[in-house]
Protein backbone atom coordinates (compact mmCIF):
# COMPACT_ATOMS: atom_id res chain seq x y z
CA UNK A 1 0.00 0.00 0.00
CA UNK A 2 1.48 3.47 -0.75
CA UNK A 3 2.16 6.16 2.03
CA UNK A 4 -0.66 8.23 0.25
CA UNK A 5 -3.49 5.41 0.96
CA UNK A 6 -1.71 5.08 4.24
CA UNK A 7 -1.88 8.54 5.79
CA UNK A 8 -5.71 8.60 4.30
CA UNK A 9 -6.61 5.35 6.00
CA UNK A 10 -5.16 6.94 9.82
CA UNK A 11 -6.49 10.45 8.85
CA UNK A 12 -9.74 8.57 8.19
CA UNK A 13 -9.46 6.01 11.20
CA UNK A 14 -8.19 9.41 13.51
CA UNK A 15 -11.57 11.55 12.87
CA UNK A 16 -13.85 8.69 13.36
CA UNK A 17 -12.14 7.71 16.30
CA UNK A 18 -12.32 11.14 17.67
CA UNK A 19 -16.07 11.66 16.64
CA UNK A 20 -17.32 8.52 18.71
CA UNK A 21 -14.82 9.60 21.71
CA UNK A 22 -17.31 13.15 21.46
CA UNK A 23 -20.23 10.95 21.52
CA UNK A 24 -19.07 9.31 24.57
CA UNK A 25 -18.61 13.03 26.21
CA UNK A 26 -22.43 13.07 25.59
CA UNK A 27 -23.61 9.92 26.85
CA UNK A 28 -21.02 10.68 29.85
CA UNK A 29 -21.56 14.21 31.20
CA UNK A 30 -24.73 15.47 29.33
CA UNK A 31 -28.23 14.68 30.46
CA UNK A 32 -30.66 12.96 30.19
CA UNK A 33 -27.79 10.29 29.58
CA UNK A 34 -25.04 11.62 31.88
CA UNK A 35 -23.68 8.08 32.88
CA UNK A 36 -20.55 9.02 34.11
CA UNK A 37 -22.58 11.53 37.04
CA UNK A 38 -25.35 9.06 37.61
CA UNK A 39 -22.45 6.29 38.25
CA UNK A 40 -21.13 8.93 40.85
CA UNK A 41 -23.86 9.37 42.50
CA UNK A 42 -25.46 5.79 42.56
CA UNK A 43 -22.48 4.76 44.79
CA UNK A 44 -22.60 8.15 47.01
CA UNK A 45 -26.21 7.82 47.47
CA UNK A 46 -26.93 11.00 46.10
CA UNK A 47 -30.46 11.90 44.60
CA UNK A 48 -30.00 15.33 43.27
CA UNK A 49 -30.35 16.00 39.03
CA UNK A 50 -27.64 14.80 36.80
CA UNK A 51 -26.95 17.18 33.92
CA UNK A 52 -23.82 18.75 32.67
CA UNK A 53 -24.04 21.51 35.84
CA UNK A 54 -22.59 18.83 38.21
CA UNK A 55 -19.33 18.58 36.70
CA UNK A 56 -19.17 22.27 36.03
CA UNK A 57 -15.30 23.25 35.69
CA UNK A 58 -15.94 26.71 35.22
CA UNK A 59 -16.84 27.51 38.59
CA UNK A 60 -14.15 26.15 40.14
CA UNK A 61 -12.14 28.76 38.57
CA UNK A 62 -13.88 31.79 39.86
CA UNK A 63 -13.19 29.86 43.58
CA UNK A 64 -9.25 29.53 43.43
CA UNK A 65 -8.83 32.72 45.00
CA UNK A 66 -12.08 32.76 47.01
CA UNK A 67 -11.44 30.49 50.53
CA UNK A 68 -15.14 31.21 51.30
CA UNK A 69 -15.89 28.82 48.58
CA UNK A 70 -13.08 26.32 49.03
CA UNK A 71 -15.71 24.27 51.46
CA UNK A 72 -17.65 23.82 48.49
CA UNK A 73 -14.67 21.03 46.72
CA UNK A 74 -15.29 19.16 49.83
CA UNK A 75 -19.13 19.71 49.77
CA UNK A 76 -19.71 18.07 46.59
CA UNK A 77 -16.89 16.26 45.21
CA UNK A 78 -17.90 16.57 41.56
CA UNK A 79 -16.15 20.02 41.98
CA UNK A 80 -12.69 17.92 42.18
CA UNK A 81 -12.91 16.90 38.57
CA UNK A 82 -11.50 20.11 37.86
CA UNK A 83 -8.26 19.49 39.50
CA UNK A 84 -8.55 15.76 37.82
CA UNK A 85 -8.29 17.27 34.63
CA UNK A 86 -5.77 19.68 35.31
CA UNK A 87 -3.84 17.23 36.83
CA UNK A 88 -4.29 14.85 33.83
CA UNK A 89 -3.36 18.29 31.23
CA UNK A 90 0.00 18.64 33.46
CA UNK A 91 0.98 14.73 32.20
CA UNK A 92 -0.82 14.32 29.13
CA UNK A 93 -1.99 17.25 27.32
CA UNK A 94 -5.57 19.21 27.86
CA UNK A 95 -6.98 15.65 26.34
CA UNK A 96 -10.57 16.30 27.39
CA UNK A 97 -10.65 19.28 24.92
CA UNK A 98 -9.20 16.86 22.34
CA UNK A 99 -11.44 13.74 23.05
CA UNK A 100 -14.16 14.44 25.40
CA UNK A 101 -15.21 17.84 25.13
CA UNK A 102 -18.56 17.59 22.49
CA UNK A 103 -19.18 21.77 23.35
CA UNK A 104 -16.36 22.40 21.49
CA UNK A 105 -16.38 19.36 18.63
CA UNK A 106 -19.95 19.93 17.70
CA UNK A 107 -18.70 23.38 16.18
CA UNK A 108 -15.19 21.87 14.99
CA UNK A 109 -17.00 19.24 12.87
CA UNK A 110 -20.11 21.01 11.77
CA UNK A 111 -17.94 23.12 10.34
CA UNK A 112 -16.12 20.70 7.99
CA UNK A 113 -19.77 20.95 6.63
CA UNK A 114 -19.01 24.28 5.77
CA UNK A 115 -17.09 25.28 2.27
CA UNK A 116 -13.87 27.34 3.76
CA UNK A 117 -15.35 30.57 1.01
CA UNK A 118 -17.58 31.35 3.86
CA UNK A 119 -15.28 31.30 6.49
CA UNK A 120 -13.76 33.90 8.59
CA UNK A 121 -9.73 32.89 7.90
CA UNK A 122 -7.81 34.45 12.00
CA UNK A 123 -5.48 32.10 11.54
CA UNK A 124 -1.63 33.32 11.81
CA UNK A 125 -3.46 36.96 11.93
CA UNK A 126 -4.63 36.99 15.00
CA UNK A 127 -2.70 35.42 17.91
CA UNK A 128 -5.44 33.70 20.14
CA UNK A 129 -2.87 33.10 22.82
CA UNK A 130 -2.60 36.50 24.47
CA UNK A 131 -6.60 37.09 24.39
CA UNK A 132 -7.51 33.53 25.71
CA UNK A 133 -4.99 34.48 28.77
CA UNK A 134 -6.47 37.48 29.18
CA UNK A 135 -9.57 36.31 29.40
CA UNK A 136 -8.66 33.66 31.99
CA UNK A 137 -7.35 36.33 34.25
CA UNK A 138 -10.61 38.28 33.81
CA UNK A 139 -12.05 34.76 35.48
CA UNK A 140 -9.27 35.02 38.48
CA UNK A 141 -10.07 38.43 39.06
CA UNK A 142 -13.50 38.55 39.62
CA UNK A 143 -13.73 36.84 43.02
CA UNK A 144 -11.71 40.16 44.40
CA UNK A 145 -14.47 42.28 42.42
CA UNK A 146 -17.26 40.55 44.48
CA UNK A 147 -18.67 38.95 41.69
CA UNK A 148 -18.84 35.57 39.20
CA UNK A 149 -18.77 35.32 35.49
CA UNK A 150 -18.18 31.66 35.61
CA UNK A 151 -22.16 30.77 34.02
CA UNK A 152 -21.63 33.88 31.49
CA UNK A 153 -21.29 32.70 27.84
CA UNK A 154 -21.42 29.09 29.39
CA UNK A 155 -21.17 26.62 25.58
CA UNK A 156 -21.71 23.76 28.22
CA UNK A 157 -24.68 25.07 29.58
CA UNK A 158 -26.18 26.09 25.80
CA UNK A 159 -24.95 22.49 24.76
CA UNK A 160 -26.92 20.47 27.41
CA UNK A 161 -30.01 22.70 26.39
CA UNK A 162 -29.61 21.65 23.06
CA UNK A 163 -29.45 18.33 24.13
CA UNK A 164 -32.12 18.30 26.51
CA UNK A 165 -34.45 19.68 24.00
CA UNK A 166 -33.11 17.08 21.13
CA UNK A 167 -34.27 13.94 23.59
CA UNK A 168 -37.52 15.59 24.54
CA UNK A 169 -37.34 18.17 27.04
CA UNK A 170 -38.94 20.25 25.13
CA UNK A 171 -39.05 22.97 27.78
CA UNK A 172 -35.38 23.54 27.01
CA UNK A 173 -36.70 25.28 24.01
CA UNK A 174 -37.99 28.18 25.92
CA UNK A 175 -34.41 28.84 26.25
CA UNK A 176 -34.20 30.08 22.52
CA UNK A 177 -36.63 32.89 23.09
CA UNK A 178 -34.06 34.89 25.55
CA UNK A 179 -31.29 36.79 25.31
CA UNK A 180 -29.24 33.79 24.87
CA UNK A 181 -29.85 33.05 21.76
CA UNK A 182 -27.38 35.96 20.72
CA UNK A 183 -24.84 34.38 22.71
CA UNK A 184 -25.36 31.12 21.43
CA UNK A 185 -25.06 32.73 17.45
CA UNK A 186 -21.96 34.32 18.52
CA UNK A 187 -20.66 30.86 19.66
CA UNK A 188 -21.97 28.23 17.56
CA UNK A 189 -22.19 30.29 14.33
CA UNK A 190 -19.71 32.99 14.19
CA UNK A 191 -16.64 31.83 16.36
CA UNK A 192 -17.79 27.83 15.56
CA UNK A 193 -19.23 26.94 11.82
CA UNK A 194 -18.37 29.63 10.13
CA UNK A 195 -14.34 30.06 11.58
CA UNK A 196 -11.55 28.31 10.20
CA UNK A 197 -11.21 25.40 12.62
CA UNK A 198 -14.49 25.68 13.39
CA UNK A 199 -12.98 26.22 17.66
CA UNK A 200 -13.28 30.11 17.93
CA UNK A 201 -14.68 29.56 21.54
CA UNK A 202 -11.84 27.15 22.60
CA UNK A 203 -9.53 29.13 21.21
CA UNK A 204 -10.17 32.85 22.39
CA UNK A 205 -12.29 32.37 25.15
CA UNK A 206 -12.39 29.06 27.05
CA UNK A 207 -10.88 29.31 30.71
CA UNK A 208 -11.05 25.99 31.25
CA UNK A 209 -9.33 24.82 27.86
CA UNK A 210 -6.47 27.76 29.00
CA UNK A 211 -6.12 26.34 32.23
CA UNK A 212 -5.37 23.25 30.72
CA UNK A 213 -3.18 24.33 28.51
CA UNK A 214 -0.73 26.64 30.60
CA UNK A 215 -0.33 23.04 32.70
CA UNK A 216 0.54 21.08 29.36
CA UNK A 217 2.83 24.14 28.12
CA UNK A 218 4.47 23.37 31.79
CA UNK A 219 4.29 20.04 32.14
CA UNK A 220 5.77 20.20 28.51
CA UNK A 221 9.03 21.29 29.72
CA UNK A 222 9.93 18.11 31.69
CA UNK A 223 10.64 15.24 30.06
CA UNK A 224 8.38 12.55 31.78
CA UNK A 225 5.20 14.06 30.19
CA UNK A 226 3.77 13.41 27.42
CA UNK A 227 3.22 15.74 24.39
CA UNK A 228 2.83 16.47 20.37
CA UNK A 229 6.36 15.80 19.58
CA UNK A 230 8.43 17.13 16.41
CA UNK A 231 11.19 15.67 14.32
CA UNK A 232 12.68 18.03 12.22
CA UNK A 233 14.59 16.12 10.09
CA UNK A 234 11.62 13.69 8.97
CA UNK A 235 9.71 17.15 8.00
CA UNK A 236 8.87 17.55 4.46
CA UNK A 237 7.39 20.85 4.46
CA UNK A 238 4.30 19.72 2.98
CA UNK A 239 2.12 21.97 5.52
CA UNK A 240 -0.05 19.46 6.37
CA UNK A 241 -0.07 19.88 9.91
CA UNK A 242 -0.87 23.37 9.73
CA UNK A 243 -3.53 23.28 7.77
CA UNK A 244 -4.86 20.18 10.06
CA UNK A 245 -5.15 22.07 13.17
CA UNK A 246 -8.36 23.46 14.44
CA UNK A 247 -6.66 25.59 17.14
CA UNK A 248 -4.03 27.42 14.86
CA UNK A 249 -1.33 26.30 17.08
CA UNK A 250 1.27 24.91 14.48
CA UNK A 251 2.86 28.28 12.39
CA UNK A 252 5.90 28.22 10.07
CA UNK A 253 9.13 28.53 11.74
CA UNK A 254 10.98 31.51 11.92
CA UNK A 255 12.48 31.90 8.63
CA UNK A 256 10.05 29.37 7.04
CA UNK A 257 12.60 26.65 8.80
CA UNK A 258 10.08 23.99 10.27
CA UNK A 259 7.17 24.56 12.28
CA UNK A 260 6.66 25.90 15.47
CA UNK A 261 4.18 24.26 17.71
CA UNK A 262 2.49 26.80 20.44
CA UNK A 263 1.08 24.04 23.60
CA UNK A 264 -0.14 27.24 25.11
CA UNK A 265 -3.19 26.74 22.27
CA UNK A 266 -2.67 23.11 21.66
CA UNK A 267 -5.50 20.55 22.27
CA UNK A 268 -3.86 17.53 21.85
CA UNK A 269 -6.44 16.46 19.24
CA UNK A 270 -3.46 14.91 17.29
CA UNK A 271 -4.72 15.58 14.00
CA UNK A 272 -1.70 17.02 12.94
CA UNK A 273 0.05 13.22 13.82
CA UNK A 274 -2.78 11.49 11.98
CA UNK A 275 -2.23 13.62 8.89
CA UNK A 276 1.48 14.05 8.64
CA UNK A 277 2.75 11.69 5.87
CA UNK A 278 6.54 11.20 7.60
CA UNK A 279 6.10 10.64 11.40
CA UNK A 280 7.67 14.25 11.86
CA UNK A 281 4.88 14.77 14.17
CA UNK A 282 4.18 11.78 17.52
CA UNK A 283 2.91 11.90 20.59
CA UNK A 284 4.71 10.66 23.85
CA UNK A 285 7.53 11.30 26.34
CA UNK A 286 11.13 12.79 25.90
CA UNK A 287 11.71 15.83 24.34
CA UNK A 288 9.06 18.30 22.56
CA UNK A 289 11.75 19.03 19.24
CA UNK A 290 14.11 16.91 18.18
CA UNK A 291 15.97 16.49 14.72
CA UNK A 292 17.60 19.35 12.53
CA UNK A 293 14.81 21.86 10.93
CA UNK A 294 14.28 22.04 6.52
CA UNK A 295 13.46 24.89 5.11
CA UNK A 296 9.46 25.06 4.30
CA UNK A 297 8.94 26.74 0.66
CA UNK A 298 5.49 25.74 -0.40
CA UNK A 299 3.53 26.92 2.28
CA UNK A 300 1.83 30.43 1.43
CA UNK A 301 0.28 32.20 4.48
CA UNK A 302 -3.41 32.08 2.59
CA UNK A 303 -2.42 28.11 3.15
CA UNK A 304 -2.63 28.18 6.58
CA UNK A 305 -6.15 27.70 7.75
CA UNK A 306 -8.45 24.55 7.82
CA UNK B 1 25.79 44.60 14.42
CA UNK B 2 23.93 47.36 16.01
CA UNK B 3 21.43 47.30 13.07
CA UNK B 4 20.43 43.53 14.09
CA UNK B 5 19.85 44.16 17.79
CA UNK B 6 17.94 47.44 16.62
CA UNK B 7 15.99 45.03 14.65
CA UNK B 8 15.53 42.48 17.49
CA UNK B 9 14.26 45.10 19.43
CA UNK B 10 11.71 46.44 16.93
CA UNK B 11 10.57 42.54 16.70
CA UNK B 12 10.50 41.82 20.64
CA UNK B 13 8.26 45.12 21.42
CA UNK B 14 5.95 44.64 18.43
CA UNK B 15 5.55 40.73 19.72
CA UNK B 16 4.95 42.76 23.05
CA UNK B 17 2.81 45.55 22.10
CA UNK B 18 0.92 42.39 20.21
CA UNK B 19 0.61 40.50 23.40
CA UNK B 20 -0.64 43.48 25.40
CA UNK B 21 -2.87 44.33 22.88
CA UNK B 22 -4.25 40.61 22.89
CA UNK B 23 -4.18 40.57 27.16
CA UNK B 24 -6.48 44.04 26.77
CA UNK B 25 -9.35 42.18 25.14
CA UNK B 26 -9.36 38.95 26.45
CA UNK B 27 -9.35 41.18 29.86
CA UNK B 28 -11.71 43.16 28.62
CA UNK B 29 -14.12 40.94 27.52
CA UNK B 30 -14.23 38.71 30.23
CA UNK B 31 -14.96 41.64 32.68
CA UNK B 32 -17.95 42.50 30.26
CA UNK B 33 -20.02 39.55 31.40
CA UNK B 34 -19.38 40.21 34.88
CA UNK B 35 -21.99 40.13 37.58
CA UNK B 36 -22.17 40.73 40.98
CA UNK B 37 -25.51 38.74 41.60
CA UNK B 38 -24.64 35.79 39.38
CA UNK B 39 -25.78 33.99 36.29
CA UNK B 40 -29.40 32.36 36.64
CA UNK B 41 -28.89 30.42 33.86
CA UNK B 42 -32.40 31.30 32.79
CA UNK B 43 -31.87 34.86 31.15
CA UNK B 44 -34.46 37.41 30.34
CA UNK B 45 -33.00 40.15 30.51
CA UNK B 46 -29.35 40.51 31.02
CA UNK B 47 -27.17 40.70 28.33
CA UNK B 48 -23.81 41.20 29.92
CA UNK B 49 -22.75 37.48 27.80
CA UNK B 50 -23.69 38.97 24.96
CA UNK B 51 -22.07 42.22 25.42
CA UNK B 52 -18.84 39.89 26.24
CA UNK B 53 -19.24 38.12 23.00
CA UNK B 54 -19.73 41.06 20.89
CA UNK B 55 -16.52 42.53 22.48
CA UNK B 56 -14.55 39.34 22.06
CA UNK B 57 -16.01 39.11 17.86
CA UNK B 58 -15.34 42.96 17.16
CA UNK B 59 -12.41 43.19 18.87
CA UNK B 60 -11.11 39.96 16.68
CA UNK B 61 -12.31 41.29 13.65
CA UNK B 62 -10.67 44.73 14.25
CA UNK B 63 -6.91 43.24 14.97
CA UNK B 64 -7.52 41.38 11.83
CA UNK B 65 -9.19 43.99 9.70
CA UNK B 66 -6.58 46.58 11.47
CA UNK B 67 -4.07 44.93 10.32
CA UNK B 68 -5.80 45.15 6.62
CA UNK B 69 -5.64 48.62 6.73
CA UNK B 70 -2.77 49.71 7.57
CA UNK B 71 -1.51 47.21 4.60
CA UNK B 72 -3.69 48.90 2.42
CA UNK B 73 -2.19 51.92 3.31
CA UNK B 74 1.26 51.27 2.97
CA UNK B 75 0.32 50.23 -0.48
CA UNK B 76 -1.38 53.00 -1.19
CA UNK B 77 1.82 54.98 -0.08
CA UNK B 78 3.90 52.64 -2.39
CA UNK B 79 1.78 53.95 -5.05
CA UNK B 80 2.31 57.11 -4.84
CA UNK B 81 6.21 57.29 -4.08
CA UNK B 82 7.02 54.71 -6.87
CA UNK B 83 4.39 54.41 -9.44
CA UNK B 84 5.87 52.52 -12.17
CA UNK B 85 6.38 49.39 -9.39
CA UNK B 86 2.48 49.09 -9.75
CA UNK B 87 1.62 46.69 -12.73
CA UNK B 88 -1.49 47.56 -14.80
CA UNK B 89 -4.39 44.70 -14.43
CA UNK B 90 -3.64 43.79 -11.23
Amino acid sequence: MSDGSNTKNRVRRHFWLRLSTYILGIFLFYAPFALFTRTIKFFTNNSTVSDVHNLCFRMPINWIFDPSQWSRFVSSPFYMGFFVIIGIAFLFGPLFCGWLCSAGAITEYLSRLVPDRFKIDLSGKVNPMPIRYGFLAGYLLTPFLGGSIGCAFCNFGIFQRFISALTGDWQQIAYWSTTMIITTMIWFFIFGLFMKGGRGWCSFGCPVGTLQSLFYAIGSKFGFTHKLKYDGSKCSGCGACIKACSMWSIKKGDQGKGIRLNPHTCNTCLDCTAVCPRGALSYGTGAAETGKLLQLDNISVSDTGK
Amino acid sequence: MLHISKDRINTISNRTIQNLTGVTIGLTTSLASFQRTGCSGNCRSCQSCTASGIILMASILLVKYGGGVQRIKKRFNKTVDEPHSVKIGK
